[in-house]
Order: structure tokens, then C-alpha cells, then sequence
């Protein structure tokens, strides 16, 4: 039986891009107010504020009392956390279990970054405490780049299978009037962009953009009396791995694998009642990982599965990042991914809505790739 | 003034980068449990005991995963590149991060051997660990 003790009822976003004279708060309150109009769920029921610092946020560790001081909120339940792409997953699930607690009913989770107008560099020295700069590792790609080289070594993928993540994304972006990126690009245009960390090319890479995400998490019963049908949370799942690459496989992060067969067991759910799927994408590798760690395919056959980009795409057999990602979409560290598995489920999105789409998957994952969460959503009943 | 980034040695990690000085690659091993650990730390991640002894281990490895750099983010990594960056797995279990030196990464493949060299830094008293491709004798291709 699926969890579904708690629902989303609302998401937001603000205006994505290049935004100057825009703040990481700014676009945070955005979005927040984006998500009550959708919700249609008024200020003053918001008992509970969970929020993720952005690159540019100044305020680190106390960024929920800014937040909350700027929206002026006496919660019931309030906190900051930093786990990159894992953030908007574990903060929906901390809001999930405060509200099935009782210690809250109407839960803010809310992110807002200025990283591009703001000059966020994503080139710093990798690592932490000696640093891997000492080593010439420089960029968040690098981690990516030689899990995707051992992935290629071992299984036989190619930079063009990986260039069909790339391309399916943007195909999904030109649907998407908030995504950034909507050129549509070719295979050709993967394999010619410049290399970044190689295997890696500049199409294999998330975008760097300003925006902010709202999503409101509530009871079951107060989703029902909300503007939208409420999408619920069927499961939740983490899997985190701080042992310094030291255990056993760490390479192809079995920690992602736990995080998602723990959700489809609170979900009561595996790999064939996914309908569509929003799979963290900082990297298109990422893409390929989680396909096989969520049981889509099995181990090594990622790759194949992508490759012609038929089955992922909108009407293909596995519907992926409809909205475009981190790729095209947005780079909200996965929170876009959240608000579009939302609108799936709900049936709303337009000219990418995937036909029949009832539950999705939603996975973020970050720090290095030491953290990953992720969410089953589907309907109410 | 060079943007190279060199190790900040403290009392605990001066046994690492001296180890380089010597030609020894050197790893914490509990004194507690008997597991030999790295990143550098003041406890076991293991056991939790606070106990360690620095052993000399084989400077040998393989390489897990590499990542090819073309451009350099450094102006003190231009000389270099391309280079390579590999997760080295070492002969005794640890795993670390190191650049490739002597090396064309177009022609290295992951499971390769590898053995650790050490470049004296001598301003700071220590030696920088690298991995080299062991050449395998007999075949002309290495």
C-alpha cells in the first residue's frame, strides 16, 4: 500500500534565466507566492518553512530565518539544509513527516538562487580538506566525467548514448515556456561541443541560471480542499554514502539504488508502475545511473535504452525530464524536477503532458554524489 | 605568483607529505581494527579509535575511473594539459584522487596499473604523490 500520508498541493516557480537586479530572495519569494496562488492556499496558513541556500545567499545556515523574517512567517516548523541536488527531496520528506507528526499542516519548502547574474562559480577546486585542486580537479563535471568513463569501459556506452539524454531533454524544453534553453540541438551538436572534462562535452553539462521553486506539502485532507487535485506522496527514499569513496562498488553509487528501492517499498511500487520519470540530470551520465538504479533496465544497459531517444521520449515507453531538466530546463537543483512530476501527475503540462501519466519518479542526488533522495508521486485515491 | 594549489600540512598529515620525500606512499592504519584508512583523519572511521600508526604501502594501484582535462582552469595546469585525473585504486584497499604524470591520457584505459611517484616541492618540505602507467614489459605497445 502506498504511503501517501501527505500531499503536495502546491508549486511555483519564478521567471528562469539570466535575471539581473534579481537576489536569491527575490526569486525565492517569487516562487513562494507562485505556489500559494497555486495551491490556492492563503499566506497565513503557512505553519511550517523549510528552505535550501542558494550559491548566492548570504545568510548560509541561517537562511530560513532571513527567508522567513522577508515573508513573514511564524512557523511551526522551520530549518535550512545544503544537500545539492538532494535538497528538494529531503526537505518534501522532513515536510511530510511534520505534517503526518501533526507538528505542522501547511509546509513552504523553498529554494532561490541568483547563480547566474550572481557569478556562481561551479569550477572550484573539487573536494574537500586537501583538496583535489592539488591534483589539477577542478569542476563539478570531473566526479561525473570518470564515472561516466567507467561506465563506457565497462559496459560498452558511448558519448553519442549520452547525447540522446541531452537531445531528448531539449526536444522536451521547446514544450516548456519556462525553460531556458529551446534551440533544439542534434546529436551532431553534442559530439561537436567543446570538451569539458572529457568524456564529458559542454551538452552533457547542466545549465547555471537564476530562478526560485516553491513547493507547498500538506495534509491529505487540506490537499483535497485545494485549487488543483492533490498529488500525493506515495513514497520517499534516501541513500547517502560518507565514507570517501570507500565502499565497496562506490563508483556506480549504490547508494542511489537503496535510496530508490526504498521508496518504491513504502510506495508499494517497482520500476514497471512508473509512468513518466524525472531523473536528476546535472550531468547526462547522472541520467543513465539512475535508469539502472531504479530497476528500468538492468545493469549496463543504460546506454542501448537511451540511445535513438524513442523510448524516452513523450510517447516512448519511459517519458523522461519532460520539462527539459537541468539540462534545458532550468538548473533549480532539482527542484523543477519536483513542480514537473507534479504537473504530470496532476495532467496539466500542456504540450508535454505524457498521456496517461499517473505516477512518477523524482530523483535528486548531490555533494559529489554522496547524497540522493527521491520521491514516488501519484494520485490521491 | 603561481595559482597552484599545494597541500596545507598540519601535524597530523606531515607523515603523508613527507612520505613522498622518502618514496613512500603512506597511509593511516588503526592500531585498534587494523584498517588501513585515507583521507587523512584522527580517528577510525571504522572503530572510531582515535589510535593509528603511518605504514609505507606498496605505491601501487589501478585506475578505477580517469577524467580528462583539455583546458586548464589553472594558469599553473596550462603546461600540462591534457592531463588526466584518475580515482586510483591501491593495492591495499584505499582510494585516492591523483593526477596521471608521464603519461598521453588518449592512451590509458580504466583497470590500467599504475605506480605512485613524488614530486619534492622543496620550498615546503614534502613530495606531491602522482600515478604513473606501470609499463608492462614485453609489450611494445607500452
Amino acid at each position: 500500500m502506498a504511503w501517501k500520508r501527505a500531499a503536495i498541493a502546491g508549486v511555483g516557480a519564478s521567471r528562469q534565466g539570466k535575471l539581473p537586479g534579481e537576489t536569491a530572495m527575490s526569486l525565492a519569494t517569487e516562487a513562494f507566492r507562485d505556489a500559494l496562488d497555486d495551491a490556492g492556499i492563503a499566506k497565513d496558513e503557512v505553519d511550517g518553512l523549510l528552505t535550501m541556500p542558494g550559491t548566492t545567499s548570504p545568510e548560509g545556515p541561517k537562511h530560513y530565518l532571513a527567508l522567513g523574517e522577508h515573508l513573514g512567517i511564524d512557523p511551526k516548523v522551520t530549518g535550512s539544509l545544503s544537500m545539492g541536488g538532494a535538497t528538494a527531496g529531503v526537505l518534501i520528506q522532513q515536510a511530510a513527516l511534520a505534517i503526518d507528526a501533526g507538528m505542522a499542516n501547511v509546509v513552504a519548502c523553498v529554494f532561490g538562487d541568483a547563480a547566474k547574474t550572481g557569478g556562481s562559480k561551479f569550477d572550484a577546486s573539487a573536494g574537500g580538506g586537501d583538496s583535489w585542486g592539488i591534483w589539477g580537479m577542478f569542476g563539478n563535471a570531473a566526479n561525473s566525467a570518470m564515472g561516466a568513463r567507467r561506465h563506457m569501459a565497462l559496459y560498452g556506452t558511448t558519448s553519442e548514448q549520452l547525447g540522446w539524454v541531452a537531445v531528448n531533454g531539449r526536444r522536451n524544453a521547446a514544450r516548456n515556456p519556462l525553460a531556458v534553453m529551446r534551440e533544439p540541438i542534434t546529436i551532431e551538436d553534442h559530439q561537436a561541443s567543446r570538451p569539458i572534462v572529457e568524456p564529458l562535452h559542454l551538452l552533457d553539462c547542466c545549465l547555471i541560471t537564476d530562478g526560485g521553486v516553491c513547493v507547498i506539502v500538506t495534509s491529505p485532507e487540506r490537499a483535497r480542499d485545494a485549487k488543483h487535485p492533490p498529488v500525493s506522496i506515495w513514497g520517499m527514499g534516501q541513500g547517502h554514502t560518507l565514507q570517501n569513496m570507500g565502499t565497496p562498488d562506490w563508483w556506480y553509487l549504490p547508494h542511489q539504488q537503496d535510496c530508490i528501492s526504498r521508496a518504491y517499498r513504502m510506495a508499494g511500487v517497482g520500476p514497471r508502475d512508473i509512468d513518466v520519470a524525472q531523473l536528476y540530470d546535472n550531468f547526462t551520465i547522472a541520467v543513465l545511473f539512475w535508469l539502472e538504479h531504479a530497476g528500468f533496465v538492468p545493469r549496463g544497459e543504460s546506454g542501448p535504452f537511451v540511445e535513438g531517444g524513442t523510448r524516452i521520449a513523450l510517447d516512448g515507453e519511459l517519458p523522461l525530464n519532460t520539462a527539459g531538466g537541468n539540462l534545458s530546463e532550468s538548473y533549480m537543483q532539482g527542484w523543477l524536477h519536483v513542480v514537473e512530476g507534479v504537473r504530470q501527475v496532476r495532467g496539466e503540462a500542456g504540450d508535454r503532458q505524457v498521456a496517461g501519466a499517473e505516477r512518477c519518479l523524482v530523483t535528486g542526488r548531490g555533494m559529489t554524489l554522496n547524497t540522493a533522495s527521491c520521491l514516488v508521486l501519484g494520485p490521491d485515491r | 605568483m603561481s595559482d597552484r594549489i599545494l597541500p596545507t600540512v598540519t601535524d597530523l598529515s606531515r607523515p603523508f607529505w613527507e612520505g613522498g620525500l622518502a618514496g613512500e606512499l603512506r597511509f593511516q592504519r588503526c592500531t585498534a581494527c587494523g584498517h588501513l584508512r585515507y583521507p587523512i583523519d584522527t580517528i577510525c572511521p571504522r572503530c572510531l579509535d582515535a589510535g593509528y600508526a603511518w605504514e609505507a604501502v606498496s605505491g601501487t594501484g589501478t585506475i578505477l575511473a580517469f577524467g580528462t582535462f583539455r583546458r586548464a582552469y589553472r594558469a599553473s595546469w596550462e603546461d600540462r594539459v591534457p592531463y588526466a585525473v584518475a580515482i586510483i585504486q591501491t593495492t591495499e584497499g584505499p582510494r585516492l584522487i591523483v593526477d596521471v604524470v608521464e603519461a598521453d591520457p588518449d592512451e590509458l584505459h580504466v583497470d590500467d596499473p599504475v605506480e605512485f611517484v613524488f614530486e619534492p616541492v622543496t620550498e615546503a618540505g614534502i613530495a606531491i604523490p602522482h600515478a604513473r602507467p606501470v609499463r608492462v614489459q614485453g609489450d611494445p605497445t607500452t
